[in-house]
């Protein structure tokens, strides 16, 4: 009776706000009906659905298509419909959604989230509209159907006053009360200093440093803390290593820039504009540096379009180089090539980087047809220039020997009269287009942080794949854009959030299922990168006494040190993907490569293995081995079997405390930021 | 019981293994979520296991820097382009190789010679690619090659043997063809042995006892048993990996093929690569789903016939040892041996007496595992500048590969949410070459 009356309630104010009626035939669905479909409907069914239940199918199931209104009157092999116009309750569909039927529960492994079924009982409360698929003619058609966000008018938004954390809290607790869990205990005070450490410095924290968080007291401890750790050089470094891989990739080429850009805390728009705009230069090895990215992409403008889409706007949108996106409406084969049409007059002569004053990018369309590229941002609009006028071959020749002759006495090549990437540049902190880099950026770092983008993944930011949180990400965009792109203040206010600080263990009694990660009702584990890795192990192997809280410049310049030995230790270890699992190479390199046992076993001075073996007491030795490593106490259990441990090896104290460290540092709890 | 040879120690894990997997299909699970996907590990439990209990390996057998069609499986002798080597009948009637593979000519019965590759890339490195993918990377993303996909597919959750190993006799081209696992993840990675025959970090350090190196891994899973209940699915990866690492150091003899009789060691040759192939028998037969042997350098710019009278008699005998070798061991039905490099040699001989890179017209050949033995595909023209019968391309070639071990080519994985099928859409298998 409940669900009902909220079923009730739910498509009353839904079908008010559309200012729609409910039908039972459905002939020529209304652009609110478009809207609703495409952003609702369409991304569930294609990317649930079609695998199994569509012309894609490469085995259909059950004679069922769902990728057209027809067969879903008709159904499959049982012959039955599969929905009733009007009628979501009598509806096969429904009924196989909400896994009510054992037999009949769709999709099979996964039960799909209450709200999205609501979505689908809607829709066919309205009647089933159905409109066709785009027909695929490369044209863009953004006016046909808004974009997602603007269906969030900002005066809806939470209020500007607010703080990030508030704002954060505010509409991920209402989404988790909406789908009826309890969210996670809030983690313990090391625990959560720990995170810290790890996801703003990029490396474990100290026992002293532990100690000091949890000595202190008030309500803006955990601010003053993370405070602490921006203004080091560990989190400066830690970001250089981040965003040199994310923009250069395992070759790198940015780290001078962008060690100064983070030491100054430059802020992102800047950073972003003057990475397009680098000229390079022969003599300069800073701008020389600076034009690392783009110099190594001009040779494939493809690349180029591709690379600064996924880095910068969160959008991959390689698909629509050869086609329209089959299931995403917001790209078009006009946008790819709009997009490549900024970049492609690009080039580079010596170690300079230059636009040309002419060329188009020309495309055909999968219907065959002849096109050129225009000056198409990712909001759908066409952006003017001045014409261009390609030069004769006489001419061509005169500029080709004349650049030879630059290069060669290593000047800069002539600049264009118009510049596309400065005009890009333009557009894309315009009021128009500035929403694709501050979204993209925030929900970078929000997945940084929070282990899941707001939108996941983050190079699939479109129409069809909608934030878990749509409302939070335009705020905190909004907030981005307004507060000077500044990335230690977001970094700060998503640290202190309550949500940031849950922990990542679900006890039983919470209930059986764990929550979807996109609620963060619960926190998710994640593996270290390189880096994070290997600056924590060289720490943890440490003798803790070596980090002397007392003597702030011989602390900061030793863990300065260790980070660096650890940047030596990064080729050993995968880089964490999606899909990241622990390899067994790695575990065979911890188990038998003479590396690990000379210097994070060794039981040399200054190191934790010695600190250990010297220690008379072996409970107290476990304690500080424990502390050392996992920044926390034994429980009772682990204090005994690693006490006997080592009680049981008086004959070899050395290999005993090398066998303890590496239990230690090879454990799950270490290997991940938890 | 999966693998023919009765020691290779699954069967007493078997219950360990259970758990094992449901552990990570939940994995799996909680992954894929994260991704939006749910296809790429949705599977663990029940088909693809299945289809993993089938045992299907493969050895392929790289002809680095291409190997001429015309000196192998192709022979033209008495036109232009023919060369001085002669053609020889083989054991299928009016089916002629070259008289440089008197062995295979032997078993041509039992293997399956492709004519017609035309695969339209003929340097070196873009050649290599794209015939260890059956296509090629895009801007966006670089596919895994098929060693990769195959371990990924053929592998057993909780082997004791290495899931993807790499081979190579000569440091010239040693990268050809970029193994990687790419979006598959770390596990499908090839082992590569290149440097030594034996794998980094398999034997255990002296400092350590056989029993204290166990008894530090039981305090590890002690710690691991109390953190990982509750948490992220991710987590269990690691007891999992490290739960194979003495598996994996027992496994050390594969790696010695003085393990091997004298009568193996004589029949396979006593080259680099022979003893490889051999090493590669010893390891399919152990349960490893995927072997690449790598054979360089065939790149015969100049001295193309001198060339190929060293590399192809040893081609010869290493081959029909190996296909001698798993029909006696009873693996021929179960292991498919794929002979290929990245293109053919042109017919017409250059200025040094050599042949140039070809991607136009050339040959590979298929032998094992559902392979329809005696079969010759394709037809080149009678100058072999072009194929005059039945084209293969790459893709349609790995399609072929695939299907024999029984994986559907056109199964998707997912990057990000999209979808990306084992092989590009368009191509399929050659059903000709296939056992019916």
């Amino acid at each position: 009776m409940k669900r009902l009356e909220r079923a009730i309630l739910s498509v009353g104010s839904f079908l008010l706000a559309l200012g729609l009626k409910p039908a039972c035939a459905v002939d020529i669905p209304s652009p609110e009906q478009v809207a609703f479909f495409e952003e609702k409907i369409r991304p569930t069914l294609a990317s649930k659905c079609y695998k199994c239940h569509s012309a894609r199918s490469v085995k259909l199931k059950g004679g069922l298509h769902v990728d057209n209104r027809e067969s879903l009157l008709k159904g499959g092999d049982s012959g039955e419909p599969a929905l009733i116009p009007g009628n979501p309750g009598d509806s096969l569909f429904i009924v196989a959604l909400r896994h009510e039927d054992k037999d009949l529960a769709m999709p099979p492994k996964e039960r799909l989230p209450d709200a999205t079924i609501e979505d689908f009982a809607d829709w066919i409360r309205l009647g089933a509209p159905f409109p066709a698929p785009s027909d695929g003619d490369g044209t863009a058609d953004s006016g046909e159907i808004p974009p997602w966000w603007e269906k969030y008018k900002e005066a809806d938004l939470l209020p500007r006053g607010i703080s990030i954390a508030e704002a954060v809290d505010h509409y991920v607790d209402a989404r988790i009360r909406q789908e009826n869990f309890k969210p996670a205990q809030r983690e313990t005070d090391a625990a959560l200093a720990r995170r810290l450490t790890l996801d703003i410095a990029g490396r474990i924290p100290t026992w002293a440093e532990i100690q000091a968080f949890e000595a202190a007291t008030g309500c803006g401890k955990t601010g003053e803390f993370v405070n602490l750790l921006l203004n080091s050089g560990s989190y400066a470094r830690h970001m250089v290593n981040e965003f040199e891989w994310f923009l250069m990739g395992d070759k790198g080429g940015l780290r001078q820039y962008l060690e100064k850009a983070f030491a100054d805390n430059k802020s992102w728009d800047k950073i972003f504009s003057d990475i397009i705009l680098a000229e390079g230069d022969a003599e300069d090895p800073e701008k020389k540096e600076l034009s690392k990215f783009l110099s190594e992409r001009v040779k494939s403008p493809d690349k180029l379009t591709n690379d600064i889409s996924v880095a910068f706007f969160g959008v991959n949108i390689s698909c629509a180089q050869c086609h329209d996106h089959p299931d995403v409406r917001d790209w078009k084969q006009d946008h790819y090539y709009g997009m490549k049409s900024f970049f492609s007059r690009i080039y580079s002569n010596g170690e300079f980087i230059s636009e040309r004053d002419y060329g188009t990018v020309e495309f055909k369309t999968t219907k065959g047809e002849e096109k050129k590229g225009q000056l198409l941002f990712l909001d759908g609009k066409i952006y003017g220039e001045p014409d261009s006028v390609i030069p004769g071959k006489e001419e061509l020749e005169k500029q080709k020997k004349e650049l030879e002759q630059l290069a060669k006495e290593k000047k800069a090549p002539p600049k264009p009269s118009f510049s596309r990437r400065a005009k890009f540049v333009e557009v894309a902190l315009g009021e128009s287009g500035k929403g694709f880099l501050s979204r993209a950026m925030v929900n970078r770092m929000w997945d940084k942080l929070f282990g899941r983008g707001l939108v996941a993944p983050i190079d699939q930011m479109h129409g069809a794949n909608l934030p878990s949180h749509p409302e939070l990400l335009l705020w905190l965009a909004r907030d981005f854009e307004e507060n000077g792109y500044d990335l230690r203040r977001l970094a700060k206010g998503l640290a202190q959030s309550d949500t940031y600080a849950r922990a990542t263990y679900w006890p039983s009694e919470n209930g059986p299922r764990r929550p979807d990660p996109a609620l963060f009702a619960v926190r998710e584990s994640r593996a270290l990168t390189p880096e994070q890795y290997g600056a924590s192990l060289v720490i943890a192997s440490s003798d803790p006494a070596m980090f002397d809280p007392e003597k702030a410049e011989e602390f900061s310049n030793r863990i300065a040190q260790m980070e660096n030995t650890g940047r030596g230790w990064n080729r050993n270890f995968p880089r964490p993907s999606n899909l990241f699992a622990v390899d067994v190479g790695e575990a065979l390199f911890f188990s038998n490569n003479d590396r690990i046992a000379r210097d994070l076993l060794s039981t040399g001075g200054g190191k934790l293995s010695r600190r250990i073996m010297e220690t008379g007491d072996p409970r107290e030795a476990v304690a500080i081995a424990f502390n050392g490593t996992l920044s926390r106490n034994p429980t009772p259990e682990e204090l005994k079997a690693f006490a006997l441990y080592i009680t049981e090896r008086e004959d070899r104290k050395e290999a005993a405390a090398a066998q303890v460290v590496w239990a230690l540092l090879t454990s799950a709890e270490f290997r991940f930021i938890n | 019981m999966t693998t023919p040879n009765p020691s290779c120690c699954i069967a007493e894990h078997h219950l360990s293994r259970r758990s094992f997997l449901n552990g990570l299909s939940t994995a799996g699970a909680a992954l894929a979520g994260s991704v939006g996907s749910v296809h790429l590990f949705g599977e663990q439990n029940g088909l693809n296991e299945a289809l993993k209990k089938t045992g299907k390996r493969v050895i392929l057998l790289w002809q680095a820097g291409g190997a001429s069609q015309l000196e192998t499986w192709n022979p033209l002798p008495g036109t232009p382009n023919g060369g001085p080597f002669a053609a020889i009948p083989t054991s299928v009637p009016g089916v002629h190789i070259s008289e440089l593979m008197p062995n295979m000519a032997k078993r041509m019965g039992d293997v399956c010679a492709i004519r017609s590759m035309k695969t339209g890339d003929g340097g070196h490195g873009g050649g290599a690619d794209l015939m260890m993918r059956g296509r090629k990377d895009e801007a966006a993303l670089n596919y895994p090659d098929i060693g990769a996909i195959l371990s990924r597919e053929l592998a057993r959750r909780d082997s004791k043997v290495p899931d993807y190993v790499a081979l190579y006799t000569a440091t010239e081209g040693r990268n050809g063809g970029n193994l990687t696992s790419s979006f598959l993840g770390a596990r499908y990675n090839p082992m590569k042995l290149e440097q030594e025959m034996i794998p980094p970090n398999l034997s255990k350090l002296d400092g350590i006892s056989d029993a204290d190196h166990h008894a530090r891994a039981s305090l590890q899973a002690l710690l691991n048993e109390r953190f990982i209940d509750g948490r992220s699915a991710t987590l269990k990866s690691l007891p999992a990996a490290y739960a194979r690492v003495h598996g994996l150091m027992a496994s050390e003899e594969l790696f010695d093929i003085s393990k091997e009789s004298a009568r193996e060691r004589v029949r396979y040759g006593p080259t680099l690569f022979g003893e490889q192939v051999l090493m590669a028998r010893r390891l399919v037969e152990a349960g490893v789903p995927f072997v690449r042997v790598a054979r360089a350098w065939w790149d015969s710019h100049g001295q193309n016939f001198e060339t190929h009278q060293e590399l192809v008699p040893e081609f010869d005998r290493v081959l029909s040892a190996l296909v001698d070798d798993l029909k006696e061991r009873g693996l021929f039905d179960d292991v498919l041996v794929v002979a290929m490099g990245e293109f053919g040699r042109t017919p017409k001989i250059n200025g040094s007496l050599g042949r140039d890179h070809f991607a136009n017209a050339w040959s590979t050949c298929l032998a094992g595992c559902g392979i329809n033995g005696g079969y010759v595909h394709g037809k080149t023209t009678d100058d072999c500048e072009d194929v005059a019968e039945d084209p293969v391309n790459a893709g349609d070639f790995i399609a072929t590969i695939f299907k024999a071990v029984g994986v559907d080519p056109h199964k998707e994985y997912h990057f990000g949410s999209r979808p990306v099928p084992l092989v590009n859409p368009g191509h399929k298998p050659i059903d000709a070459c296939l056992k019916s």
